[in-house]
């Protein structure tokens, strides 16, 4: 069964203020996949530029109002895409992130991109729903799993009903403190070793992964990183998606991953 | 239900870029009660060549061999649950929004829309999660 989740405030209806052919959020099979959340007035629909922490607040108050419509909250979320203007700004992102998400944070993945209307930050989560999932009896709820990696503001997996969500993984995760080796082929082998034992910590595996989310910092580099990549993974491999983003310093690829999780 | 996880291919061989492209990575999986769907670029399905026409028909383009992939699957359009619409530049959302709603005429899915570098020179590159089934 599918649900569509209707504006819960009139202002977050997009569709009638700026014509977005979405809807707020689909509720389906015990998720809550929502639409990119940006800075718009939960009453009157303007769009509130200001700056990243000011966003970032109107973003997660109209994230409040719409998890609590879908009958979900913030700590259901299992997965959020943070997508900011610059990653210059990451550190900003994080002191304000951190006031909504509690002490098990969701798998997360943050990079560089544009969003429209020149906002400096969108968010796009994914959050399980109690409701749905309380008659499937065998997976827990929401379980953040493995200790947070690098980024201590995300768990390296979420486990939600039988999936385990991954966070983006870069190189600097696998080699804590450690130098970072240089090509992209050396840290897509290191990044998915290290999201092998993620996996196998939160009761998967490579086998078992459905969706993958590979950032590279550049596009001409992706044959170098399928040459790695194809190894990891079963034949047949994942679903994908490969894009180009701009990326810390060091790092050329960083990979997250949504897997089933433990056969029960 | 939990724990398969099946390969979807579209029924046309020529969206199956993958494939031809030799890519370790598949056009969808089934999984339980979804399907992840890759991100698709504006393939041709008569030649399996990428076509660069202008934003417009490349979003139809890439929305129409969407539905191809999830119908090949068993499942439709009115199935979607969330997508993603990554474009080579923002300031084409409101094109791409004109075509995309002939796609989902009535309750469309969530949807995030974002832009950056992509591959191939492509306009627009499209990913969604659907409900498998009818």
């Amino acid at each position: 069964m599918l649900d569509i989740i209707a504006p819960p405030r009139p202002g977050l209806d997009l569709r009638q203020h700026y014509g977005h052919w979405q809807s707020p959020a689909v509720r389906a099979g015990g998720f809550v996949f929502c639409s990119g959340l940006l800075p718009i007035d939960a009453e009157a629909g303007e769009r509130r530029h200001g700056t990243l922490t000011e966003e970032a607040h109107v973003i997660f108050a109209n994230l409040k109002l719409l998890l609590a419509a879908a009958g979900s909250s913030l700590d259901h979320l299992v997965q959020a895409h943070a997508l900011i203007y610059d990653s210059i700004e990451y550190d900003v992102l994080n002191r304000i992130y951190r006031q909504y998400v509690g002490a098990a944070p969701p798998a997360r993945t943050v990079w560089d991109a544009r969003s429209e209307a020149g906002f400096k930050v969108q968010l796009d989560v994914t959050a399980a729903a109690p409701d749905a999932l309380a008659g499937n009896a065998g997976p827990a709820l929401r379980e953040a799993l493995a200790p947070p990696a690098n980024d201590a503001l995300a768990s390296a997996a979420v486990r939600g009903g039988d999936f385990v969500f991954v966070s983006g993984l870069t190189a600097a995760d696998a080699v804590t403190g450690g130098p970072v080796p240089q090509t992209t082929a050396e840290q897509t082998a290191l990044v998915l070793d290290h999201m092998q034992r993620v996996l196998k910590e939160a009761g998967s595996s490579l086998r078992q992964v459905v969706k993958v989310n590979v950032l590279l910092h550049s596009m001409l580099e992706a044959p170098n990183m399928n040459e790695v990549y194809a190894c990891f993974f079963p034949d047949p491999p994942p679903a994908r998606t490969v894009c180009g983003a701009r990326l810390p310093p060091g790092i050329k690829v960083m990979i997250e991953c949504t897997a089933l999780g433990a056969t029960r | 239900m939990n724990a398969s996880r099946s390969v979807v291919e579209p029924r046309n061989p020529n969206l199956n870029v993958s494939r031809s492209a030799n890519l370790p990575h598949v056009p969808g999986i089934r999984s339980g009660n979804y399907i992840f769907l890759s991100g698709m670029g504006p393939i041709d399905p008569d030649t399996g060549e990428r076509r660069h026409g202008p934003i417009g028909e490349q979003i139809r383009l890439t929305l129409s061999n969407m539905q191809h992939m999830l119908e090949s699957a068993g499942s439709s359009m009115d199935r979607v649950v969330r997508v993603h619409v990554v474009l080579a530049d923002i300031a084409d959302i409101a094109e791409m929004d004109r075509v995309y709603r002939d796609f989902f005429p009535v309750s469309p899915p969530a949807r995030t829309v974002w832009s950056m570098q992509l591959r191939f020179g492509n306009g627009c590159e499209i990913e969604c999660v659907a409900l498998a089934g009818r």
